[in-house]
């Protein structure tokens, strides 16, 4: 598995290639000190896994992973940032992120976040996705509403589990066995009952929700 | 509309102006009148003198002639006596016409009278000139004595009461002139006073007015004065505001960072002192000093948020201003709405400032004084111009207390600086509203603003 690392500071670079060495199977292809410095390296040595600090000069990790998207859609992408308020998250999610963690519990959180996102998966610190679902709780609290989640039926949450791991229409169509007009009914349907907007948005609702970890 | 005192002055003194002025041109014609008049008097008298004059002196000299003729004994001289007494008479005649023109009703039968006596007069001489040499000698002297003379005498007594009357109608029209005179001097007297009273009355009034201004303009200055001292205090309390600010950080820094930071530096002595004895007070030793740094790296986070959030810089206005709401829900038992308008993108770092610190300053004031339950924020982006609402269901405060708040002075401030309006509305118990609309001047346009806005979509 070829990682890129990506952060300003040496010391943190250092911390989190000690720990990823200790995983087997992990080859650390090169470390960016900018943002410029790893949309370059992110070209020349085309890692499997990028880790992106969020604050960086020149160009911010979130602006990192949307370009590097942009030209590797198959690029797995995991965060490191130092809030866990929305603001910061849902933008990692738009940019095409799958991993969210906190600089905070960087050691505890990085090993099972590069093993979900090289399986496919998504992760996100436990801390921001009770972060989230408690400002989702209180939100909804605060103008009397409920959460709707109960008025999905079984294959409309097996649909909004499966796009908020990341897959697409046709895959979700080909893992549930219907068809694609089949499955984008069920994802408008979900949309709608749950409010939500955009796939980001669908991600999010599910980390709030821990559909998906 | 407030109360002016010049026009009220300058309508009173040019009304005295024009009474005076006023009075002056009629005085002048009423003089002029009287004199006029006095003069027509004296004229008209004179000509009734003249005529009278005339008449007598005719009448005179007529007696002359018809004595001279009545003495001369030659026939041939008779034709031209005769004829210069006719002449006499025609003159006397139309002299006597004249005065009728001249002389008023009153005189008519006197005239009339003496025009009678006149006639019977010269009709008298008509025998004369038939008379012979020897009848002029035997009756002339008895004829001058008895026919001319009572004649002439009645005739000059009634040219004397005509000129008796003449000057006594003259003492009498004299006399009106002098009422109308005195008249005059009345009207004169009244113009005076009654310009002296309204001077004097708009003199008054000009000081009593002028002394009223004086003491308000006095108490404007004081008022002004006061203004200042609370300024310069306001100022002073900024400056320690600023100083109390800067202390809290420092002990932030120092009591929380500081102290972590050497406990940190302790328990990793202890780990050091403890890493050949592997066992529970190394394990516990190394999660502690895990848990000190997390609990560091938090307080720095929340510091430096504190001081200026990420947001504002990373993704501009409008998620920095979510973030603030949901930070606030998060710490106290507030809801807030949040309802931006509009595009908020390329504004500049300053506008975006300075509606951040209002939003954020207006939160905290609903905290912390308010005790609001409810908070309503509007923000509308109006393509030139920006509006800002923050409305709140919170105790309120009297905004003309002079310590309305040292933060809301800051905030006008900042506001003012970029050409904005602050207004802010309250009472005692009916919540607080503030509103800030400042001009945005998109020529300057710069596209710093939300680089990721455009990907959350």
């Amino acid at each position: 598995m070829r990682i890129l690392l990506a952060d300003d500071q040496g010391v943190v670079r250092r911390g989190l290639r000690a720990l990823l060495e200790t995983e087997p199977g992990v080859e650390i292809v090169g470390e960016a000190s900018d943002g410029q410095e790893a949309l370059r390296l992110l070209d020349s040595m085309e890692p499997d896994i990028v880790i992106l600090d969020v604050a960086m000069p020149r160009l911010n990790g979130i602006d990192v992973a949307a370009h590097a998207r942009k030209r590797r859609p198959d690029l797995r992408v995991i965060v490191l940032s130092m809030h866990s308020d929305e603001s910061y998250v849902v933008r990692a999610l738009a940019a095409g992120a799958r991993g969210y963690l906190l600089k905070e519990a960087t050691d505890d959180d990085l090993l099972p976040a590069v093993r979900a996102v090289a399986a496919g998966r998504t992760f996100f610190s436990p801390a921001v996705s009770a972060m989230l679902l408690e400002d989702h709780v209180r939100h909804l609290q605060q103008r009397g509403l409920e959460d709707s989640y109960h008025l999905l039926t079984d294959r409309e949450r097996e649909v909004l589990q499966l796009l908020a791991e990341g897959h697409s229409n046709k895959e979700v169509a080909a893992a549930l066995d219907v068809g694609l007009s089949t499955v984008e009914t069920h994802r408008a349907n979900l949309m709608q009952k749950l409010n939500l907007h955009n796939t980001a948005e669908i991600v999010l609702y599910a980390v709030r929700k821990r559909i998906i970890v | 509309m407030r109360f002016r005192t010049w026009p009220v002055v300058a309508v009173a003194l040019s009304g005295l102006l024009l009474l005076i002025v006023g009075s002056v041109v009629a005085t002048r014609n009423k003089a002029q009148a009287i004199y006029s008049q006095l003069e027509q008097l004296n004229e008209h008298h004179r000509r009734v003198e003249s005529r009278l004059r005339r008449l007598r002196g005719d009448v005179h000299m007529s007696g002359i002639f018809v004595r001279d003729y009545l003495l001369d004994t030659s026939r041939e001289n008779a034709p031209e006596y005769r004829d210069r007494l006719a002449q006499l008479r025609q003159t006397n005649m139309s002299t006597l016409a004249e005065l009728a023109e001249l002389v008023g009703p009153d005189e008519a039968p006197r005239v009339r009278k003496l025009q009678a006596n006149l006639t019977d007069y010269w009709e008298g001489f008509e025998p004369l000139f038939g008379w012979t040499v020897a009848q002029k000698l035997a009756q002339s002297p008895f004829f001058l004595r008895n026919e001319v003379l009572p004649r002439r005498e009645a005739v000059l007594a009634i040219a004397q009461d005509v000129e008796a009357f003449n000057n006594e109608s003259l003492t009498l029209q004299r006399r009106q002139v002098a009422t109308s005179q005195l008249e005059l001097r009345r009207y004169l007297d009244l113009v005076l006073w009654s310009s002296t009273l309204l001077g004097v009355l708009v003199a008054v009034a000009a000081v009593i007015r002028i002394g009223f201004l004086e003491r308000r303009s006095e108490e404007q200055r004081q008022r002004m004065a006061l203004a200042e001292l609370s300024m310069r205090q306001l100022t002073q309390q900024l400056v320690r505001t600023q100083e109390e600010e800067r202390r809290k950080l420092s002990r932030e820094l120092h009591d929380h960072v500081g102290q972590m930071l050497t406990a940190l530096r302790m328990e990793l002595g202890t780990v050091e002192r403890a890493r050949w004895a592997a066992g529970t007070p190394f394990v516990h030793s190394i999660a502690e000093s895990k848990r000190l740094a997390e609990t560091m790296l938090r307080t720095v986070r929340d510091l430096a948020m504190g001081l200026r959030p990420s947001m504002l810089d990373d993704f501009g206005l409008k998620p920095a201003l979510e973030w603030l709401v949901r930070d606030l829900a998060r710490r106290c038992d507030i809801r807030v709405d949040l309802s931006v308008e509009g595009e908020l993108n390329r504004l500049s770092d300053a506008h975006r400032t300075c509606i951040y610190r209002v939003v954020q300053e207006a939160l905290t004031n609903c905290v912390r004084h308010a005790r609001a339950r409810r908070v309503m924020v509007t923000l509308v982006d109006r393509q030139d111009s920006l509006f800002l609402g923050v409305e709140d269901d919170g105790c309120g405060f009297m905004t003309t207390a002079p310590r309305a708040g040292l933060g809301l002075l800051g905030l006008d401030e900042r506001v003012r600086e970029l050409g904005g309006h602050f207004a802010i509305d309250s009472g005692k118990g009916l919540g607080t509203r503030l509103r800030v609309t400042m001009p945005v001047p998109r020529s300057s346009l710069s596209a710093e603003e939300v680089p990721l806005a455009d990907l959350a979509g």
